[in-house]
Formats: structure tokens, C-alpha cells, sequence
């Protein structure tokens, strides 16, 4: 199953506009979404493609990451993104 | 227009028009998910468009030949054996019907609508169990019989009536195949990553045993030195065989071409990409299959999709009652940042 990690949203986007926004640069549906608000600074989601391998999430993801959207500039990456670790 | 929006009806007196948008289309959309840079080949939509023809015919072959949508309800639980065999309780069928984020965006954009057709599609599994059977009038207890198990329901596409929700099918098929052949390119150029790496370390080392160079590992180990012309020899056929692997995959202006390449066959060989077939079973109320003409005939969708590893659904396509949606769909997180 690919996750991939898209970071400051703009915090309005609901998540049927996420889909079509990543649908436009190639994307299929994303099957489920988990919201990371954070501070609220940089909103993230964690996006579920059960049926892409993380080979070909990374052959996508270079079409948006450094994309603006809505004045926001977006981060993505495929996977988790690494925690720091625990003190 | 969409992509598949004329793909069941062509208008009289201009076919081959509407054919040719449609292929337009389809390259358009192709070069979208693929490779955006594809538009950029000479005669990108001219040398595609066979392929395009082979893959549309095959789409509109295997959508039309699709089984009629059925009623998922509490109520279609108890009547039809298909609508049965796919959920454990009646009340089953609302509940993972509604929380399917499709359903709840169509519902939430078309107000008027009073139903959605969908497909659900599902994981399926047939198992061999042993279970109690009359064999030649005799009850026996350990008689192999094949059972199926179907889970992980997710429903994929949408439409507000028949043909639009049979386009949407055609779009998706579509679609896959394009994500296949993403899929194979993604492959190679995890390859070619590797091969690049390996074609590094080899080189590195060829350079430090020509310079007779040693390193701390060849120091520590154990036993007598290799032959330094035997084992520049063997590194020298490695990276040639590391180059012919790197050439076959091809690099730079080539690369474009060879995924060019793979498109075009991918797209030519429809079949081989997904492969739908219709399946027609009578079970008994364990899902329990029987060979003897008893139980209830049940018939959905087996799709086969070449992926690597390839994965094989069910599906059945399906009419949904806007009374039958459950609230628990309700999106808490959107509400709260609307707030």
C-alpha cells in the first residue's frame, strides 16, 4: 500500500478538492485521507493509495511537490514522513 | 466533453469525427498519467492512435458486456443471492455502502438525486474447507468443499444514471491501464537507480585495483589475494553486462521513446493489462459452492489486473437509494475547519 505525505495545505481545501487538485497531475482517487493539522502553521495529510506501489508514488510525486496551490506552496513526500525520536 | 462521454452513442452522420476526439482525448490523457513529456515526441497522437482504436474497442466490449446494476438494500439482502453472498447482515449493506466517500460526494453534489449506480468492488477468496456432505446417500463430515469469502468492499465509481455510471467504468478502465504502464516505467527506473549505483562501485573499484590500490576489507580478509588480472578481468565483464543492462532500459532522448514504447504495447494488448470475466456460481447460505444444482445462483465481476503482484477483485455493480444512506458518513474534520 503507498502513503504519501503532502504538507502545508492551504486550510480551506476540503478533502474532494485534494483528490481533484492531484487527479489534474496524474494522481488516481486516493482511497482514504488522514488530516495532521499540527500547530495549524503547515496542515499535512497522510494519503492512502492501496493500489500504487511507493516505486510509483515517486515516479508522481515530483508533478507536485514544490507546487503552488492557492498560495501555498505544497511539500510532498512518498511514505511517513521520519519522527524525531522520543527523549 | 469527458474523455468517455460519446464512448456508447456515436452521432449519426459524423463517426469518424467523434472517433477522432475520442483519441485525442485518450493521448491527451495518456501522456497526463504516463509521462506528461510524451506530448513532446514527434506525431505523439498519430503513431498512438492504433493502439488508442485497439484499447476503445476493447473498453466499450467489456463495459457493455458488464451485468445489469442490482438493488443493494436491507430489503435486496433477503431477495437476491448475490446482494446476500457479499454481505454477512442485511444491515451491512447500508452501512459500508455509505461510508464510501464516492456515495457521500455524489449525494452531497446532486441534490435531486434519488439513487447512484456504483461498482463495489471487493477482495475475494476462495478457500477449500471440509464441511458435512451426502456422499452417495451417506452423511460424511469431512468432505472438501470450496467456499467463497469476500472483504475489503470499497465502492470505486459513481454515475447518476446508467450510461453516465458505464462511462465512468469505461474512464476507469482507462485509466488503469495508463497506471499499469506508469507502473512497469516506475519499475525501471527503480532499475535504473540501481543500476547506476552498481555501475558506480564498480567502476571505483576497477580504478583502485588497476591502480593497485587495496582497502581495509581486502586487508582483513581471510586467505590468500585474489589474482589483481584475474579479478580486473571478472569487474570489467560485470560492468559490461552492467552497461548492456543499463542500454536495454535506455537513457536520455532514448528513454522518452522506450516509454513511448511500452505505452504503445501496453495499449495495444488491452486484455493483458486487465482482464474482466463474469462469473456464475450456486451456493448455499455459507457461501458454501454446490456442484449438484442445489442452492442459489449468484454472478458478479473477476478482475484481474496486472500489477506487480497482480491483484484479483470482485465486483458487481450496484443502484443505491439515497433513503438507504446512513448519516455516520459525516465528515467531522471538514466541519471543524469550516468553523
Amino acid at each position: 500500500m503507498g502513503k504519501m505525505w503532502i504538507a502545508n495545505l492551504p486550510p480551506e481545501a476540503t478533502d474532494d478538492e485534494i483528490d481533484e487538485f492531484l487527479q489534474k497531475y496524474g494522481f488516481p482517487s486516493f482511497d482514504s485521507i488522514e488530516r495532521v493539522p499540527g500547530d495549524g502553521s503547515r496542515p499535512a495529510a497522510i494519503l492512502d493509495y492501496p493500489s500504487l506501489t511507493d516505486d510509483l508514488l515517486r515516479r508522481l510525486q515530483p508533478r507536485v511537490n514544490d507546487v503552488a496551490w492557492r498560495e501555498k506552496k505544497l511539500f510532498v513526500s512518498v511514505g511517513l514522513p521520519s519522527r524525531p525520536e522520543p527523549k | 466533453m469527458g474523455l468517455f462521454d460519446r464512448l456508447f452513442e456515436r452521432r449519426r452522420g459524423r463517426p469518424e469525427a467523434d472517433e477522432d476526439d475520442i483519441v485525442k482525448l485518450a493521448a491527451e490523457r495518456a501522456a497526463e498519467i504516463v509521462d506528461p513529456r510524451l506530448k513532446l515526441l514527434p506525431r505523439y497522437v498519430e503513431r498512438l492512435r492504433p493502439a488508442l482504436e485497439t484499447t476503445i474497442e476493447h473498453i466499450r466490449a467489456t463495459v457493455t458486456g458488464l451485468g445489469a446494476p442490482r438493488e443493494a438494500s436491507a430489503a435486496a439482502w433477503s431477495t437476491d443471492p448475490t446482494i446476500r453472498a457479499l454481505f454477512a447482515r442485511a444491515d451491512d449493506v447500508a452501512a459500508v455502502v455509505s461510508r464510501a466517500r464516492e456515495v457521500q460526494k455524489f449525494f452531497r453534489q446532486n441534490a435531486a438525486a434519488s439513487e447512484v449506480f456504483a461498482a463495489l468492488g471487493m477482495a475475494f477468496e476462495e478457500r477449500t474447507v471440509l464441511a458435512p456432505a451426502l456422499v452417495d446417500g451417506v452423511l460424511r463430515q469431512d468432505v472438501a468443499r470450496t467456499q467463497l469469502s469476500f472483504g475489503d468492499r470499497r465502492v470505486a465509481v459513481v454515475g447518476a444514471t446508467e450510461l453516465e455510471f458505464r462511462r465512468a467504468i469505461g474512464h476507469l478502465i482507462y485509466n488503469q491501464y495508463l497506471l499499469n504502464t506508469a507502473q512497469r516505467l516506475a519499475g525501471q527506473d527503480r532499475q535504473r537507480k540501481d543500476l547506476t549505483v552498481t555501475r558506480s562501485l564498480l567502476r571505483a573499484k576497477l580504478r583502485m585495483l588497476q591502480g593497485r590500490e587495496t582497502t581495509l576489507a581486502d586487508e582483513m580478509a581471510d586467505g590468500e589475494s585474489a589474482d589483481p588480472v584475474a579479478a580486473i578481468a571478472d569487474l570489467e565483464r560485470q560492468l559490461e553486462r552492467t552497461d548492456d543492462a543499463f542500454e536495454g532500459l535506455g537513457g536520455g532522448v532514448d528513454a522518452l521513446e522506450k516509454e513511448f514504447e511500452i505505452l504503445i504495447q501496453t495499449l495495444s494488448h488491452p486484455g493483458q493489462s486487465v482482464e474482466i470475466a463474469e462469473r456464475r456460481l450456486r451456493i448455499d447460505h455459507y457461501n458454501t459452492v454446490q456442484t449438484d444444482g442445489g442452492g442459489d445462483e449468484i454472478e458478479f465481476s473477476v478482475l484481474r489486473i496486472a500489477t506487480d503482484p497482480p491483484r484479483t477483485r470482485a465486483a458487481v455493480l450496484i443502484r443505491f437509494a439515497r433513503t438507504d444512506l446512513r448519516a455516520g458518513g459525516l465528515n467531522f474534520g471538514a466541519a471543524e475547519r469550516a468553523l
